[in-house]
């Protein structure tokens, strides 16, 4: 291998290697970024999708709601039911009432990514029936119930935007309420949420007559079928979606998130290979006599290759390591999260993904070095 | 007799460039025997250096034959040339062609790499090489660093580190004074009385002096041959080639 020789003619042209491999690190660190975000949202939607386990989610979209509108994103601003229907909902056979509600929602601040939970999302709900919305999660300071009808429930992340804790007042669309509870770490769409008793919350937001929707919970695992059917054949015009429902039709989103994230990849590992591809063929042109010179003293082809290789590759690779600072950088700098799990195993992959562009792009190049004759060592002048 | 090292039958090298044929190897039978130390001069342009390419296996005939050590150049891929350059053929060139990049010894031991020979036994050939021409106190210099004469003394460190049958030079002294060219002729003579055999371009008298045989080219044919005796003498050298029609 002449290994060493590539490192030496990068060596030699260091001030153009840098810049490489720094445009490499940009393109390598846009799939890093691209891959961290996507994904990160992906496990999110799963989780609070594996928080509805047993419960049935029944809501009643307007008729002219396009199709795969509430897909993967539990909170549908649009969703309304009378409390009769609520009432009747709440009264059928075999539910864990404990854990079923009507619950009234309402965003209170948005979020940055289209069709995600909210930044703060109230939600009014029955009080001691608080886990009907809650579920497994646990409390991380405080009570998980709501005393009086001026106290609240905070996700971990509502806890840190209004900087309260169990005690404190805050104020919620002008009124004031204390803080009950707060939540431990978990899904944006309890991280986030901020519940109230439900008669407060239709009393605030102007909404005495309706509920956004129920959550029913069957009191036996096995009794999830039979709750189903039932509610299908008496309510035709609503919408009960089981956690399986929603987890297929979160799957559309997610194949969509799936294909804009390979898009940005394909993009990075194109422009990369280009990138690499236009230094190392004028480093070959550059390198022509040198390489005659090693035809003729009895370097193989495949030699040659190698070589081509290893200052494609070599580039490719320091730019994929310097990737993740960046990304990290960026991600700490412009988005502001720092809860990335994914970012290592992103980063791993971008290296072989660096391995991928190295070799893609001294395609070209090696079959012109392979090409170089012997004789071009004695062309001179 | 022995066959000779490297042979040539009828050999053509014609070169096309711009729809304009140039005839720069016309039909030259050479048989050079293991030992030799021969020199081909003859006026520039006459094809000399065309005739070497083709026996260093660097380039391939229009038409006739190259035997090398009894093999048909014609037959063999283009990787077992590259093998035949790697161990059994040695080139020293006009301009040196060193690696830039690399010292003086690694250009020796790139040569060692090349030829297959392992690591270990690298390190220590390439030392014994670079001392064999006297060279060891630069090992750690780059070529640019060195002049001209040394650097002619490490491409032949390179060409003789796989310790080849043949080794072939084109003008070696072409671009060095006078007291360099004597020192690599002196160097070319030791390795030829050495037993390697050595064929050797050039234009200078001088140089050609210290061959034991001098093979007089003119528009690509060959115009007849001399064998010189005894000590390196270039009065003598010139008489000869006069009398062969120079
Ligand atoms: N690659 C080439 N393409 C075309 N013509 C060439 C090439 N190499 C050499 N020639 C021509 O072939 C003739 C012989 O050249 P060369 O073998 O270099 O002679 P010498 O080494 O004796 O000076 C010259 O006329 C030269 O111009
Ligand atoms: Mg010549």
């Amino acid at each position: 291998m002449l290994i060493d020789l590539a490192l030496k003619y990068i060596w030699r042209r260091r001030g153009r290697a840098l810049l490489t491999i720094f445009a490499v690190a940009v393109m390598v660190q846009l799939h890093i970024l691209a891959n961290s975000v996507l994904s990160t949202y992906r496990q999110d939607i799963q989780r609070q999708l594996a928080a509805f386990a047993g419960k049935v989610l029944v809501q009643r979209l307007p008729e002219d709601t396009p199709e795969g509108a509430a897909s993967g994103n539990f909170v549908n601003a649009h969703s309304s039911l009378d409390l009769a229907t609520a009432d009747a909902l709440l009264d059928l056979p075999g539910l864990d009432a404990q854990a079923s509600s009507a619950v009234l929602l309402a965003p209170l601040a948005r979020s940055p990514m289209p069709d995600t939970t909210p930044a703060l999302l109230l939600v009014g709900i029955t009080p001691g029936r608080e886990t009907a919305y809650l579920g497994v999660f646990q409390s991380a300071a405080g009570a998980l119930t709501l005393p009086d009808a001026h106290s609240a429930i905070l996700g971990a992340g509502a806890a840190e935007h209004f900087a309260a804790q169990p005690g404190a007042q805050i104020t919620l669309l002008g009124q004031a309420f204390t803080v009950a509870g707060v939540l431990e770490a978990a899904p944006s769409l309890f991280n986030n949420a901020v519940l109230i008793p439900l008669e407060t919350a239709q009393a605030l937001l102007g909404r005495e007559e309706t509920v956004s929707a129920v959550i029913l919970t069957a009191a036996q695992v096995e009794d999830m079928p039979g709750l189903q059917a039932q509610l299908a054949a008496q309510y035709p015009a609503l919408q009960a979606a089981t956690n399986e429902e929603m987890l297929r039709s979160a799957g559309t989103l997610m194949s969509q998130l799936d294909s804009l994230s390979s898009a940005i990849t394909a993009t990075a590992v194109g422009v990369g290979v280009v990138i690499i591809m236009i230094v190392v063929v004028q480093a070959v042109l550059e390198q022509r006599r040198e390489i005659g010179t090693l035809r003729a003293i009895g370097a193989h082809h495949w030699r040659i290759y190698s070589l081509v290789l290893s200052e494609a590759l070599v580039q490719s690779l320091l730019g994929a390591v310097l990737a993740l600072p960046i990304a990290v950088l960026i991600l700490r700098l412009a988005v502001g999260w720092d809860k990335f799990t994914t970012l290592l195993p992103t980063w791993l992959e971008s290296i072989g993904l660096a391995a991928l562009i190295g070799v893609l792009a001294s395609l070209l190049p090696a079959w012109q070095a392979v090409h170089i004759n012997p004789l071009e060592a004695l062309r001179y002048e | 007799m022995n066959p000779p090292i490297i042979e040539t039958k009828d050999v053509w090298k014609i070169y096309g460039s711009n729809g304009v044929a140039v005839e720069a190897v016309r039909g030259i039978d050479l048989a050079v025997q293991a030992g030799e130390f021969c020199a081909l001069v003859g006026p520039s342009g006459s094809g000399k250096s065309s005739l070497l390419h083709l026996l260093g296996a660097m380039d391939t005939p229009s038409r006739g034959e190259v035997i090398f050590a009894g093999r048909l150049l014609a037959q063999l891929s283009d990787a077992q040339r590259t093998d035949l350059r790697a161990r059994e053929i040695g080139f020293i060139f006009q301009t040196f062609n060193l690696l830039p990049m690399l010292t003086v010894w690694e250009n020796v031991e790139i040569a060692l790499r090349l030829g297959g020979v392992p690591l270990a036994e690298r390190k220590q050939r390439a030392s014994a090489l670079l001392a064999q021409v006297g060279l060891q106190e630069r090992a750690r210099h780059l070529p640019s660093s060195l002049s001209g004469g040394e650097r002619q003394r490490v491409a032949i460190a390179r060409a003789l580190a796989n310790r080849p049958r043949l080794l072939l030079a084109d003008e070696p002294t072409g671009n060095l004074d006078s007291q360099n060219g004597t020192d690599i002729m002196k160097m070319l003579r030791v390795i030829a009385e050495g037993g390697q055999t050595v064929v050797m371009v050039t234009h200078d008298f001088r140089a050609a002096s210290y061959a034991d045989r001098v093979i007089l080219l003119r528009d690509g044919r060959l115009r007849g041959e001399t064998h010189l005796e005894g000590a390196p003498d270039m009065q003598q050298t010139v008489e000869r080639l006069f009398q062969l029609g120079l």
